[in-house]
């Protein structure tokens, strides 16, 4: 099955298509909020990128709320979710349930935190949430390359009936994913992320679901306005290139395209302008950013490999005749792939 | 709320009550730490609410300065924090409040906790994509064995957490613009809103 | 808000914390200072001697210090300390054979916060004379300097040490909006240490 006829009506600039992938029909006019999934193609023979539009679609489509539980390395934290959309513009809020209290709004990409305790809302564009669909196309359909689909069941999450997905990496890079996706919407309900040996690194699913709930989008779009009373922060951030900033990496790591490049302040309050390079790889599903800074004796070590949940992070110290620098590897993957990453780091001439 | 404008001094008064948060906050443990004054007003402030409190404390407001003067010196002789080869701390310092982690803690940490998987004083030897390190938890096993093994700890293997802000901050930033995945929506944005702390 | 408390909040204990974490040892100085006479008087408790108390009191400090990767920031770092300074103590009457001052049963007791605690001014035993008349000079200008504070300042550094409120529930009870509060508290503290602090300095002459 070839995607370049769904890729060239995705860069044509139509909306979003949830028809039929491959064949030879006209995209689907998006249809009123309410209506289902179109049809298409029946579960068993979906390939991963129908699976995976389909999922998006369905978020893109419905009104929902519920309360989300996340697991992560033996960790656990829940929110309220609220999430509206209205043609294309699509709002979420989520309310923390445990721990430091917070709120967080999206709109498309903007997003917004609230820190009721500190009384701080920091604000954000985040180009990453856009980017989808198009990370289909511009990787090349890495996901096929790198994953396999199937279908191992049915099962039943937050009173809803759901497709079990199981989404297989052929190689020892990254990691496996389950996902339940509500069969007539497609919305994921629950997806756990799982290592090489089938271990659940990472859960997040909907204890508690209201799928078509009357959620006004008014009243979040006012919550989400309403910063009276927060110093409202935007981190500065420029984009730049890797190739710019000296850096490449000899050897691609298998699956994982460099997706942008960003400096970002000084972490920590550290003296001086000493900024972070923030260098970010993707293969559609994981992702790794590739964090390089100038060494400091003081400021930075200890060496090594940590983990929480399902994201690993690689720290070490990097030298070579340009000077000495700290890289912290960070991303959902194992951790020889962040290896992989740190060696093939190479500072251009 | 009308932002209060203090002196430092002020601030630290603030401070030894708990009643700062956000910025102000920041600074003043940043005041403190660069300030000879400041310092002395934090010791003087805080044996005043002792002494207030129980006359007896009294006794020892006398000798607190050289008390620290003297842990000073030893803790220079500690593996200091934040420096290559302090990865691994001592395991018989083991306190009360470690008995029985419970499977699903409740994240409500202000910062997270990180699992110690591999730590290691030097990467010198060039590892091989495919060759993994062997997990040393101990400290004392010795310099790292280079082995086809899973990364992963097993259950039977201590597990060493640490916490580390300036890691969390990487983390927040990795999630913010790094986050690139067809799960981000709705999953991954929702995961993301719900378990991650803001950074300071 | 919880209620009342008499250690400062989790937030500046955990910044320390993490500070030191982060390689600052000077912010864990800031912890001991900070602590450092409460976890001596609770060592006084169950030993005897006074250098041991002090001895026990440093590596009670230095146990945290390699500790503090494990301390987990949902609890109050003092009780986490507090802990840690009983099993010190502990460790070291089983290692010296020495008897404690007080019973089994009362260490036993351990959780009784030393904050509530009044128990006047009663010096430790086995201080010297000299210590003693320092410590009860202490206290005489720690107590006279708070009568003759201005009525206002006074009530909120009582309301605030002694009963242990937070300024928003002094703001309540003095009926003043909490940046007064915590300008009067400020000013009290001034107050008392201008005349505390050359008692100390004469003592010592360390500088922090």
């Amino acid at each position: 099955m070839s995607l370049t006829f769904f890729s060239r009506l995705l860069l044509a600039g139509t909306v979003v298509v949830a028809a039929p992938f491959g064949l030879a029909q006209a995209p689907a006019a998006p249809a009123n909020p309410v209506a289902e999934a179109p049809v298409q193609g029946p579960a068993s023979q979906r390939s991963i990128s129908e699976w995976l539009l389909r999922m998006h679609e369905a978020s893109r489509r419905r009104a929902y709320r519920g309360t989300l539980v996340v697991s992560s390395g033996g960790n656990m934290a829940s929110s309220r979710i609220w999430h509206v959309c209205d043609g294309e513009q699509q709002i979420e809020r989520v309310e923390s349930l445990t721990g430091v209290p917070r709120s967080t709004f999206r709109r498309n990409d903007q997003v917004i935190t609230f820190s009721p305790q500190t009384k701080v809302a920091v604000a954000e564009q985040r180009e990453s949430l856009g980017l989808f669909p198009n990370l289909l196309q511009s990787t090349d359909n890495a996901i096929d390359q790198f994953y396999t689909v199937r279908q191992t069941g049915s099962e039943r999450v937050a009173g809803f009936e759901a497709d079990v997905v199981q989404i297989e990496p052929r190689d020892k890079l990254r990691f496996a994913y389950r996902v339940w996706s509500e069969k007539k919407t497609g919305l994921v309900v629950k997806l756990q992320t799982l290592d090489g040996q089938g271990r659940v690194l990472e859960e997040v699913a909907f204890s508690e679901l209201q799928l078509d709930a009357p959620v006004s989008m008014n009243k979040l779009a006012r919550m989400m306005a309403n910063t009276e009373g927060y110093k409202v922060e935007s981190p500065e951030l420029s984009k730049t290139s890797a190739a710019a900033e000296g850096w490449q990496l000899k050897q691609p790591v298998p699956g994982f395209k460099p997706m942008s490049c960003l400096r970002r302040p000084a972490a920590n309050g550290a003296a001086g302008a000493n900024s972070t390079l923030q260098w970010i790889f993707s293969d559609g599903l994981a992702s790794v950013s590739l964090f390089i800074e100038v060494y400091e004796r003081r400021r930075h070590g200890p060496e090594g490999l940590m983990a929480m949940g399902a994201t690993h992070t690689l720290a070490r110290r990097w030298s070579d005749k340009s000077g000495e620098w700290w890289l912290t590897a960070v991303g959902e993957v194992p951790a020889q792939t962040l290896q992989a990453f740190v060696q093939g780091l190479e500072r251009g001439k | 709320m009308t932002q209060q404008v203090s002196t430092p001094a002020e601030l630290v008064s603030a401070l030894a009550d708990g009643e700062l948060r956000g910025e102000a906050l920041v600074q003043a443990v940043q005041w403190l730490q660069e300030n000879d004054d400041a310092r002395a007003n934090w010791h003087a402030y805080h044996l005043v609410g002792d002494v207030l409190r129980s006359g007896e404390l009294a006794a020892l407001g006398t000798n607190d300065a050289a008390f620290v003067a003297r842990l000073r010196s030893r803790l220079q002789d500690e593996v200091q924090f934040g420096q290559p080869g302090s990865d691994l701390p001592a395991t018989d310092a083991r306190t009360e409040s470690l008995q029985g982690l419970s499977q699903h803690e409740v994240a409500n940490d202000a910062s997270f906790r990180w699992k110690l998987v591999a730590g290691f004083a030097s990467v010198a030897a060039v590892v091989v994509v495919g060759w993994q390190l062997v997990v040393g938890v101990n400290a004392s096993s010795g310099t790292p064995q280079l082995a086809r093994v899973e990364v992963l700890p097993t259950q039977e293997q201590a597990q060493v957490m640490i916490r580390d802000p300036r890691l969390d901050q990487l983390l927040a930033a990795h999630r913010q613009s790094g986050g690139i995945s067809a799960f981000q929506m709705p999953a991954g944005f929702l995961r993301n809103a719900t378990y991650d702390r803001p950074a300071r | 808000m919880t209620g009342p408390t008499l250690s400062a909040g989790n937030d500046s204990d955990l910044l320390l914390v993490e500070r030191t974490l982060a390689g600052d040892a000077r912010a864990f100085e800031l912890l001991v200072i900070k602590y450092q006479r409460r976890i001596q008087r609770l060592i006084g408790r169950m030993v005897r001697d006074v250098d041991l108390v002090e001895d026990i009191a440093q590596e009670t400090f230095i146990r945290a210090y390699r500790a503090l990767h494990q301390f987990r920031g949902d609890a109050q770092f003092y009780t986490w300390l507090y802990r840690i300074a009983v099993n010190t103590a502990k460790k070291f009457l089983l290692e010296l054979k020495r008897d404690p001052l007080v019973t089994e049963s009362a260490l036993k007791n351990g959780d009784d916060e030393d904050e509530t605690s009044r128990s006047g001014n009663e010096p430790i035993e086995e201080e010297t004379p000299e210590s003693v008349l320092a410590a009860r000079e202490i206290a005489a200008v720690v107590n006279a300097a708070l009568q003759a504070l201005p009525e206002d300042l006074r009530q909120a550094v009582t309301l605030r040490e002694i009963e242990g409120l937070t300024y928003e529930e002094i703001a309540q009870v003095m009926d003043c909006p909490i940046g007064t509060v915590r300008s009067r508290i400020f000013r009290a503290r001034e107050a008392i240490s201008v005349k505390v602090k050359p008692l100390l300095e004469n003592q010592s002459g360390k500088r922090w």
